[in-house]
């Protein structure tokens, strides 16, 4: 179950902020959904291997530059501050 | 049955025989999403321009094969360049796509009309398509009723006969379970078969896109253009399998016909298995042990995976608000700028970060990736004697809009037959089973990269069960 406290925190850690009135319904949700995964620690997993898991392998490519198929200056159409081919963003 | 003259096959005999050019069929359609449209709203975007571009070059180019002059939807989380690509959500507002996904640009190749793009829950996350940022969309079947979700704009208008078919994606059920509530057919390849460049990401390793279609044989022939090996998707392959098997073997686990399954659901399921069996096929009940387990394990996996890849609409690198924040710090101004996310995207984010922070990651991730690792173990045994696998698509059917909204939890519980697939990456499709209310769903499940296999067997029995 969590509490205020732990929502708080989380919230902190995933950078979203709470909205007016939203903490008790996150907070009775997220106790809910964590309580039903909770079942997972019923289960011996004490066989798997996780190294085994999926043989993924790097796959390699030549580091190539690709072109997109039209210019950087067609496609900041749609972004509402730029200049020069570069994104404008904010000062922080 | 509905939709007939919109199936490709259909279609292109009008084109061929010179009953109707591409044009013609074109314009009839986007004349009765106008019509119908404004009360199911499944699109998010008509792209009518692009359309009537499109077909009038196609109707130049002639020589109808394949899905040359097909009308299509998109879903609004796959790039279309050139068109707004939301995801539904408010943070996408105002982005339009500066490139194809490598889907849509195969789709472009073969001559589809695309008409628009389609609704869906925020970010794909969910299975009701109420939570859309801008609008829910309803079930043409029955008004009243949501179309499922997340692809619920893709799955209601091929129901509508708004357009022959869809591009959705499935990260845990997201084509089947709307194509289920729709009456129609939805196929999620295996994880592998299909490129996921341009397509929105939600959980990586759980995502792939999936056509929503009239028949088997159409979703398979759009399947057939979109698979393959593609440079700009690490996890793409181009295996292929082969379907020349006389005597099909199917397995019937006895976990997804257990109690909490709707009894309409499971009547309309188990006659359509008697079917199947009548017919030959020989089936028989097994065990897949690990499934009580595997809505859990989806969750904290899909969560966790989402939470990451959702970390980049920051106002810097995605979503356009700019705020700065009163401190001027780097953290404020990401706080700020994310301020747009609906609840349910929330939640998944929270639930995420929870479960991959220090102190908790080793009893949520990684037990869940462990538990995965024995519901992959449990399909690799059953395969080793079956051709397929065969489960009711979703335990309920389509519930009232608004009826569960409240309650995460319960619309979670309705992906608990889909998420295996994703979880161990199998190909899955959903057949509607005929029935005298609303639509059920029947699921078969094939063995990793045997999509072509699955989809040929899966032809056979759409057949069967309609009889």
């Amino acid at each position: 179950m969590f509490n205020e406290e732990d929502i708080l925190k989380i919230a902190d850690l995933a950078h979203v902020s709470l909205r007016r009135g939203e903490m008790k319904s996150l907070k009775k949700d997220l106790s809910k959904i964590l309580n039903y995964v909770e079942k997972l620690k019923e289960v011996d997993t004490s066989e798997v291997d996780f190294e085994s898991i999926s043989p993924i392998k790097n796959r390699i490519r030549k580091d190539e530059v690709v072109d997109f198929k039209k210019s950087k200056k067609e496609k900041m159409v749609g972004i509402e501050k730029n200049e020069d081919g570069y994104f404008e963003v904010g000062r922080i | 049955m509905k939709n007939e003259n919109l199936k490709i096959k259909n279609l292109q005999k009008e084109f061929k025989g010179g009953d109707t050019t591409c044009l013609e069929l074109t314009e009839r359609l986007l004349k009765k999403i106008k019509e119908k449209d404004g009360e199911i709203k499944a699109f998010l975007e008509v792209t009518e321009e692009m359309a009537v571009d499109q077909a009038e070059k196609i109707d130049k180019e002639g020589g109808f094969e394949g899905l040359k002059g097909i009308p299509v939807m998109i879903k609004d989380n796959i790039l279309v360049e050139d068109v707004k690509a939301t995801a539904a959500s408010k943070m996408l507002e105002d982005y339009t796509a500066p490139y194809d996904a490598t889907v849509v640009e195969k789709l472009k190749e073969a001559g589809v009309v695309i008409l628009g793009k389609g609704n869906l829950d925020e970010f794909a996350m969910g299975g009701s398509t109420e939570n859309s940022a801008f609008f829910p969309t309803k079930n043409p079947v029955d008004t009243e009723k949501v179309p499922g979700g997340s692809s619920g704009g893709p799955a209601a208008a091929v129901a509508a006969g708004m357009v022959s078919a869809s591009l959705g994606t499935d990260t845990g059920g997201s084509v089947r379970q709307p194509a289920s509530f729709c009456g129609v057919v939805g196929f999620k390849p295996s994880y592998g078969k299909v490129s996921r460049y341009g397509v929105i990401a939600m959980a990586s390793s759980l995502d792939q896109v999936g056509p929503i279609a009239n028949s088997v044989e159409d979703v398979t022939k759009i399947f057939n253009v979109i698979k393959g090996k593609d440079e700009k998707d690490a996890t793409s392959v181009s295996r292929k399998s082969d379907f020349s098997k006389k005597e099909i073997k199917v397995g019937i686990p006895k976990e997804y016909f257990v109690e909490g399954v709707n009894q309409k659901v499971k009547e309309t399921v188990e006659k359509a298995i008697g079917k199947i069996d009548s017919a030959g096929m020989k089936t028989v009940k097994i065990s897949l042990p690990h499934t009580e387990y595997a809505l859990a394990c989806y969750q904290v996996i899909m969560a966790s995976e989402s939470s990451t890849n959702l970390a980049r609409y920051d106002g810097i690198r995605y979503c356009s608000k700019n705020d700065q924040g009163k401190s001027g710090k780097m953290k404020d101004a990401y706080i700020k700028n994310r301020s747009d996310f609906g609840d349910e995207t929330k939640r998944r984010i929270m639930l995420g970060t929870f479960a991959l922070s220090s102190g908790y990651y080793d009893d949520y991730y990684m037990q869940a990736e462990k538990v995965r690792e024995l519901i992959r173990e449990d399909f690799r045994k059953a395969f080793e004697d079956l051709d397929i696998i065969i489960t009711p698509t979703s335990p309920i059917p389509p519930f009232g809009i608004g009826e569960k909204i409240d309650d995460p939890l319960s619309i979670y519980l309705a992906d608990m037959f889909t998420v295996p697939a994703n979880l161990a990456g199998l190909p899955a499709i959903s057949i509607p089973c005929p029935t005298d209310g609303l639509p059920v769903g029947i699921q078969l499940m094939g063995e990793r990269f045997e999509d072509e296999k699955l989809l040929g067997i899966a032809e056979k029995i759409e057949k069967i069960i309609v009889k």
